[in-house]
């Protein structure tokens, strides 16, 4: 699903985010990428989304090769995509529903079928007595679980999930991460980047770590 | 998609009322600057269309003159293209007609004991050959006819006349156009704001995998709904600007106000102006959007 051969990142000035990064996540796998602050986790992801373009180096992702996309084909990579961030990056002045159903809405699946697609996801996260609420409304944790909706109201072949439960306490990151093991368990590749090492330990999956830029274990 | 662009670039206008408005005037204005002169060479070019008829080479014959001789002149000019018509005048007619043009003149003229005016023959040039060149080549033409003594024609204040309408018509393309340059600018900022403002939706879009299309699309409406909006404006001031000068008295230097009133512009240079404004809209819309990463 994800293959990064010999990757670098640099930021120029002796800034090296990414050291000859290779590895492989299968599909199917739940694979957690950990490291401390600055050691490289998100700069991996936004490469994987072609939010940033490695130096040199391949990415595959889901068979289309990454490295050497144009720009103009970057949206279909991201609609075979579930992206989640520490931030939940909500649209405050739209509602639940309305943020989740943006998904397709951009991709112009006929309104029917975005609400019936929007109403299945929301009450599987259970938050069906939530759809008409602002995001403001909510709790950090119901907030994150919107935007995990909306991460996978396309049903996504990879779900992206960059400090998913950075701004959460740990009872609420627990429950969140039994939402991705369930997602997995569905058919989804997750990658989760976390450096929260006693949720890694609980959960039990392959982990990969960075450290200033390279892979040390696999 | 459509619907999707029109209620974001409607709403947009909307919550932005104020800077939106500011931006159309811009437009308006430029539009209007431009309107007025091409209003101005419009009116202007009716006037020359008009003298235009009036130009005429003027052949004078000599006073030994034959009729064979003359009617060789007239048969010369018959069947020419570039001749919309002749006039023979005898000496007679032609002091009837100096009598008629000069009133005051009248006693003068009856007092002489001899008709001092040649016979002539009036040619009235068609359209297409009233420069000068064609006339002096007539001209020419007919000095070398035998019993032909003189032969002139009377040009220049038409050609500046001509001129005019030309200097009118650049005066509005030039000055229009700077202002019109500031009104697109003034577009790309408001634009630029709108999105800046929307900065947090527009990322949002692009990680669900928007298209670059899908997002500016919306911005681009309205920035072209501005500049048409500009457009219908200028149009409204400069037609509410004719009709109040037509309705006045005063004011303006007689000549400038006829030819503000005369007649308003004809419905190809009103769509220009109106196409103008979507122009420069869409122009300020694409400015905005080019720096910015969608």
């Amino acid at each position: 699903m994800v293959e990064l051969y010999h990757v670098n990142k640099d930021y120029g000035r002796g800034n090296h985010a990414l050291v000859d990064v290779n590895m492989a996540i299968e599909k199917g796998d739940f694979v957690f990428l950990t490291g401390a602050s600055g050691a490289g986790k998100t700069t991996l992801l936004r490469l994987l989304f072609r939010e940033e373009i490695a130096t040199s180096g391949k990415i595959l992702v889901d068979g289309m090769n990454v490295s050497t996309l144009s720009a103009f084909r970057v949206p279909t990579l991201r609609r075979r995509l579930g992206i989640v961030f520490q931030d939940f990056k909500l649209l405050s002045r739209r509602t639940v529903f309305e943020n989740v159903a943006m998904v397709m809405e951009v991709t112009g699946v006929p309104r029917r079928q975005q609400r019936v697609k929007t109403y299945t996801v929301l009450e599987m996260l259970g938050l069906n007595h939530r759809v008409r609420s602002y995001p403001l409304e909510l709790s950090g944790g119901e907030q994150q679980r919107v935007a995990i909706a909306r991460a996978l109201v396309n049903e996504p072949a990879l779900l992206l999930a960059d400090e998913p439960t950075g701004n959460l306490d740990p009872n609420l990151s627990w429950d969140i991460m039994t939402l991705f093991k369930t997602i997995n368990i569905r058919g989804t590749t997750v990658l989760v980047a976390t450096h929260d090492k006693d949720l890694i330990t609980r959960m039990g999956k392959k982990v990969l770590t960075l450290d200033c830029g390279r892979l040390i274990t696999h | 998609m459509i619907r999707h662009s029109l209620r974001e670039a409607l709403l947009s206008l909307w919550r932005n009322r104020f800077m939106n408005l500011v931006a159309s005037f811009t437009i308006a204005v430029s539009l209007l600057v431009l309107g007025l002169f091409l209003l101005l060479a419009h009116n202007l070019r009716s006037v020359v269309a008009a003298v235009g008829s009036q130009v005429t080479v003027s052949v004078y014959l000599r006073g030994d003159a034959t009729e064979e001789q003359r009617d060789r002149l007239m048969d010369s000019l018959r069947g020419r293209a570039e001749i919309e018509g002749t006039e023979y005048l005898s000496p007679q007619a032609a002091l009837e007609k100096f009598q008629r043009l000069f009133p005051t003149m009248r006693e003068v003229a009856g007092e002489l004991e001899e008709n001092p005016l040649p016979a002539s023959v009036e040619i009235r040039i068609a359209e297409g050959h009233r420069d000068p060149d064609s006339l002096r080549q007539l001209a020419e033409e007919m000095k070398r006819l035998p019993g032909v003594d003189d032969a002139d024609f009377d040009l220049p204040w038409v050609t500046r006349l001509r001129d005019m309408v030309a200097m009118a018509r650049a005066a509005g393309v030039s000055l229009g156009g700077v202002v019109g340059l500031a009104a697109i600018l003034t577009i790309a900022s408001v634009i630029r704001m709108t999105i800046y403002a929307r900065q947090q939706e527009i990322e949002i879009m692009r990680l669900v995998g928007a298209t670059r299309t899908y997002i500016a699309a919306p911005f681009l409406l309205e920035s072209s709904l501005l500049g048409i909006l500009g457009g219908v404006l200028s149009l409204g001031a400069l037609y509410a600007i004719h009709r109040h000068l037509a309705a006045s008295q005063g004011g303006l230097v007689p000549v400038l106000r006829d030819l503000l009133t005369t007649s308003f512009l004809p419905r190809s240079t009103s769509t220009l102006l109106l196409l103008l404004g979507l122009a420069a809209g869409a122009l300020g819309g694409l400015l905005s959007l080019r720096k910015i990463s969608l």
